[in-house]
């Protein structure tokens, strides 16, 4: 009994952080509802249909997989070449240790507003500075439609990959040094050994981050959102966490909203259970 | 061991009442509001003070808004059962949260500030079926600003009364370095500019009588062309830039046509104009051109800038909202917090507006066409509030309208993915069909 008693807790935390929130959402998605005004018709899978046949909603979707897998792979090379930098010995490495995270730690708003200023096409710091090297005539718009996909990735690797950074670097440091000394013996170069001691030794601990890191970057909202979202050219990299708020709060379709968020839930279902199965396979091998 | 533990839970359980009963006095009210003029902040602190002075139970607590994530966030107060006390709103909303029943009418409060002391379409505009669901927080008119320095250089006439003068005058007064007109890349504002085009173009969002969405019409289909065609002469980058930037650009020479402007750009050239030019003379205000399809003899009108505060249904402290806007009002801090931006934020106390003294403010005197273009403008009631075409239309669903970004997108499917105006119009008239069906307003 005293057993069962004891794993109260944890199951009510359970139910209430992450059950009641899944099946309250799955049961909103099947209704017509109104944001705020007590108006709700059972539409099925109404919803979904309608999503299926949405423009947005394709393009939110293919926008997502591209910041999604970009961001995943940029951070993971960034993060794992700093990491083996950060593990070499040199002088000041300790503050570089420190100063690598303050990506991760700054306030995303802060993150936003500062990188807005930065690509401003009228007085941003890199636009000015190209042209007073007389390397562009006209301001480049990093903002704009065609650039601004680009422009979010690169400020999203720029505050996420401390987080493979740590990561990475944690693992490097439990990797015995005999396994670098044989290999050594053995003849291996700086590549070889990174190849075939460093890889594998990283192996669990970058099964977890990719999982990590791309259910992040694929629900990711708030970089997006307050880097594009206030602008007209927002709509060129509108996600799907963004496509459901604007559905939600902005044009008051609750059910609609919910169905995105229940379709986001079952595609990464599949991406995730997809990955771990290849994972556990290429173990076997 | 036992009664020891049952007088630690006693003494517990009454300083919890006793902390309980503390905290049920002191009550907070949860203001939000939109003005970011450091000034008027200031001048707000002193409302603060007062109220709570003669309301020491009562606990104010200012939020700063964003215009353009005000009505998001508005919802998901409104949806999860804890709206702000106070807020500001805008026109539309407030009609569209008046059908919906969402709103605690003011009725009170307007008649103890005096009805007839109320400007009269700052009152009008929210006066529904006898009770009033909104009072301006200020008023002003938008205008049409120009640098009336490089027309007469180029000799072009000034002002411009048509959009068919605006676009040769953007032509001839653009250059690959600067280019003339200013637009703004936020969709709230875009929205706002189209339905100034709109409405002086003789056209209209929706039906009143059936909210059929009118996008397909002759004058919206004119009205989108005139955007596209606008935007050849506009900034590098605009469909990224925020509405208070492009202040900036226009007082810092970088384009030479401002359209749909508030008043609050004077304050913007006066910082970072060159000193010789900021003035009215250089930067001269005008009221709108006119499209093609607005009957001949009609006049053009502008946009009312009358942001309503409001209490929602659900607010947990009514009665202190509204003691609260009485304190706002008060003659005293209102005239010093209308005078924090002058002209923009014009008294809708006629008792303040109509004070030979307030025209003598020296802002007032020396931006005095910029008042007068204003002053005309209410004077011939050719103010309309945002997305509306007067203060007598009462349109329930502009709100979500809005909110859904289809103005929007319409104009940027056409600007800048090159569709037709036909095309992109189609596009938005099913898009918004759809959505006012949804609502369960259609009544085509």
């Amino acid at each position: 009994v005293l057993g069962y008693a004891l794993i109260v807790p944890s199951l009510g935390l359970v139910t209430g952080l992450v059950l009641y929130p899944l099946l309250f959402n799955s049961w909103l998605s099947v209704f017509d509802k109104h944001a705020f005004l007590p108006i709700e018709t059972f539409v099925g899978l109404g919803n979904f249909r309608e999503l299926l046949g949405d423009g947005e909603f394709w393009a939110s979707l293919r926008n997502g997989v591209v910041y999604a897998a970009t961001t995943t792979i940029l951070q993971l090379a960034l993060g794992i070449a700093s990491a083996l930098v950060l593990h070499e010995a040199f002088v000041g490495r300790s503050i570089a240790r420190g100063a690598i995270l303050f990506p991760y730690m700054v306030p995303t708003i802060v993150v936003t507003i500062v990188w807005r200023w930065i690509f401003n096409e009228q007085y941003g710091f890199v636009n000015v500075g190209l042209a007073w090297l007389g390397a562009i005539d006209t301001p480049v718009e990093f903002l704009g439609p065609n650039l601004l996909m680009g422009t979010v990735i690169w400020v999203s690797v720029w505050q996420f990959f401390p987080f493979v950074t740590l990561a990475v670097l944690g693992r490097l440091q439990t990797v015995p040094l005999e396994l670098y000394e044989a290999a050594a013996v053995d003849g291996a170069g700086a590549v070889k050994r990174f190849r075939h001691v460093t890889l594998p030794q990283l192996r669990e601990v970058l099964i977890v981050v990719v999982l990590l890191r791309g259910i992040w970057m694929f629900t990711k909202f708030d970089t997006v959102w307050l880097l594009t979202g206030i602008e007209a050219s927002g709509r060129y990299v509108q996600t799907l966490p963004v496509m459901t708020y604007l559905k939600t709060f902005a044009s008051m379709q609750v059910g609609l909203g919910a169905a995105i968020g229940v379709v986001m839930l079952i595609l990464q279902g599949v991406v995730v259970l997809t990955y771990l199965r290849l994972m556990r396979e290429h173990e076997e091998e | 061991m036992k009664r020891a533990l049952a007088s630690i839970v006693a003494t517990a359980a009454m300083l919890l009442c006793l902390a309980d009963t503390g905290q049920a006095q002191q009550k907070t009210l949860n203001v939000w509001w939109t003005e970011i003029d450091p000034g008027s902040i200031k001048v707000m602190d002193k409302v603060i003070a007062e109220y709570e002075k003669e309301h020491p139970n009562v606990k104010v607590r200012l939020e700063s808004i964003a215009w353009g994530t005000l009505f998001q966030r508005l919802v998901a107060s409104i949806g999860t059962g804890s709206p702000p006390d106070l807020t500001h709103l805008v026109p539309y909303m407030v009609d569209s949260l008046y059908r919906k029943d969402q709103l605690v009418p003011i009725t009170d409060v307007v008649k103890a500030l005096g009805e007839n002391d109320i400007d009269e379409p700052a009152r009008l505009v929210h006066l529904n079926e006898g009770q009033y669901y909104g009072l301006a927080y200020a008023m002003g008119t938008s205008h049409w600003n120009y640098r009336a320095d490089l027309f007469k250089e180029k000799g072009l006439k000034f002002p411009p009364t048509t959009w068919g003068e605006v676009l040769q005058a953007a032509q001839a007064l653009s250059t690959p370095e600067r280019p003339a007109v200013t637009l703004v890349g936020e969709p709230f504002y875009i929205d706002f500019w189209f339905g100034e085009f709109l409405m002086n173009n003789g056209g209209r969002f929706v039906d009143p009588k059936t909210f059929k969405p009118a996008f397909t019409d002759r004058p919206f289909i004119e009205t989108l062309a005139f955007f596209r065609d606008l935007s050849k002469y506009a900034q590098k980058g605009w469909t990224n830039q925020k509405f208070l930037d492009t202040f900036v650009l226009f007082a810092t020479d970088k384009t030479a046509i401002y359209p749909v402007n508030f008043n609050r750009l004077h304050l913007f050239i006066k910082k970072y104009a060159q000193p010789r030019m900021a003035n009215p003379e250089i930067f001269a205000p005008a009221l709108p051109p006119r499209g093609p399809s607005l009957p001949a003899g009609e006049k053009t009108k502008v946009l009312f800038d009358a942001e309503p505060w409001a209490i929602i249904k659900g607010a947990k402290n009514v009665q202190e909202a509204k003691d609260f806007l009485k304190v706002y009002y008060r003659k005293s801090l209102y005239r010093e917090m209308t005078l924090t931006v002058p002209l923009h934020l014009s008294p809708v106390l006629k008792s303040i507006a109509d004070d030979p003294s307030y025209e003598k403010e020296p802002a007032i005197r020396e931006w005095r066409s910029w008042y007068e273009v204003m002053r005309t403008a209410l004077r011939e009631n050719r103010a309309a509030p945002l997305l509306m075409t007067s203060v007598q239309e009462r349109n329930p669903i502009m709100l979500e309208l809005q909110g859904s970004k289809v103005i929007s997108d319409m104009v940027l499917d056409v600007i800048v993915e090159g569709r037709s105006p036909e095309e992109a119009a189609a596009k938005g008239q099913k898009k918004a069909e759809e959505l006012i069906a949804r609502l369960g307003w259609k009544k085509w």
